[in-house]
């Protein structure tokens, strides 16, 4: 490490390890995406759900991609380094995080607004029609595991390492369970009538 | 539907294989002490009805991609597969979205009736 480039010994372990947990972020997030994808039908809560998985995937690949920079030394072009690297994905990152909650509530009021009425029907499966709804709450529940368990391991860590965009991609995670969790809330009411 | 103990259903003109559908809906209003009324009406006014709540169920034929099909829950195809070719029209029951009970009901129904 030198003054202007790479990371400092004192934090290099924590930022491997936050590294390590942004590519597991990565890999059940892509995962979460896949099979929510699979089961949302035409329900509002999941589309909004849905994408707010995609959305949270932002924030894991920005900090990837600074800590990559961050790491590289200075040069004839770059004299002070690639350090501010990191306020770049804050940036992107922070943005991502406020488009999540944008949307969200967006989606809400307009529903609420039009007075939506979500359709969820049968699918059949192995020769028995059984509702959807129940894939849905399955496929939520598997949903709000993931983030809730990285984001409870990232906060420390981001904290230690003083790195805005592990705590906002945190954020994110938390930002993630709960929608998972409001989306079961909303399938059961319509299960409910 | 339960507040008049009527059920009321559009059968669309040009739709004369709808009994299998009809029988459906006639057992499902059944289950819930209500009897089927048909109602004359042409398409575009019949699933306008639907979407006001006017009529419980349409019956005709809808292609997969027909247009209406955000705005009503069109059902998988009654008494046979789904066409290869997604413009083709069949017979489906189109139900009011957000009546899951019936759209539930209705979806179970099919599938028996395809196996």
């Amino acid at each position: 490490m030198s003054l202007h480039g790479g990371i400092p010994a004192a934090i290099a372990d924590d930022v491997r390890h936050g590294e390590r947990l942004e590519w597991w972020t990565l890999a059940w997030m892509i995962s979460v995406v896949a099979v929510m994808a699979l089961v949302m039908g035409s329900s509002q809560a999941m589309k909004a759900a849905v994408i707010e998985d995609v959305l949270s995937l932002v924030p894991a690949i920005v900090f990837l991609l600074s800590i990559h920079w961050e790491r590289k030394q200075p040069n004839r072009r770059f004299p002070f380094g690639y350090r501010r690297a990191n306020s770049l994905a804050f940036l992107v990152a922070a943005t991502a995080l406020l488009s999540v909650g944008g949307f969200l509530a967006y989606e809400s009021v307009t529903a609420l607004v039009r007075q939506e009425h979500p359709t969820v029907g049968g699918i059949t499966l192995f020769g028995h029609t059984i509702w959807l709804g129940w894939l849905m709450i399955a496929a939520l529940a598997y949903s709000v595991v993931p983030p809730l368990i990285l984001g409870h391991i990232k906060h420390p860590i981001a904290t230690r390492i003083r790195d805005k965009v592990l705590h906002t991609d945190a954020l994110m995670q938390k930002a993630d369970w709960q929608t998972g969790l409001a989306g079961i809330a909303g399938i059961i009411g319509i299960g409910l009538g | 539907m339960t507040r008049t103990g009527e059920m009321r259903i559009a059968v669309l003109p040009a739709t004369p294989d709808a009994a299998p559908a009809l029988a459906m809906l006639r057992t499902y209003a059944r289950s819930h002490d209500a009897r089927l009324m048909r109602i004359s009406g042409h398409g575009e006014h019949a699933l306008r009805w639907l979407e006001e709540g006017k009529v419980d169920a349409v019956v005709g034929h809808f292609a997969k991609a027909s247009p209406w099909q955000a705005e009503v829950a069109l059902s998988k195809p009654v008494g046979r597969h789904e066409p290869d070719d997604s413009k083709q029209p069949v017979l489906r029951i189109a139900r009011r979205n957000g009546e899951n009970a019936l759209i539930l009901a209705t979806d179970r129904a099919i599938a028996e009736l395809g196996q």
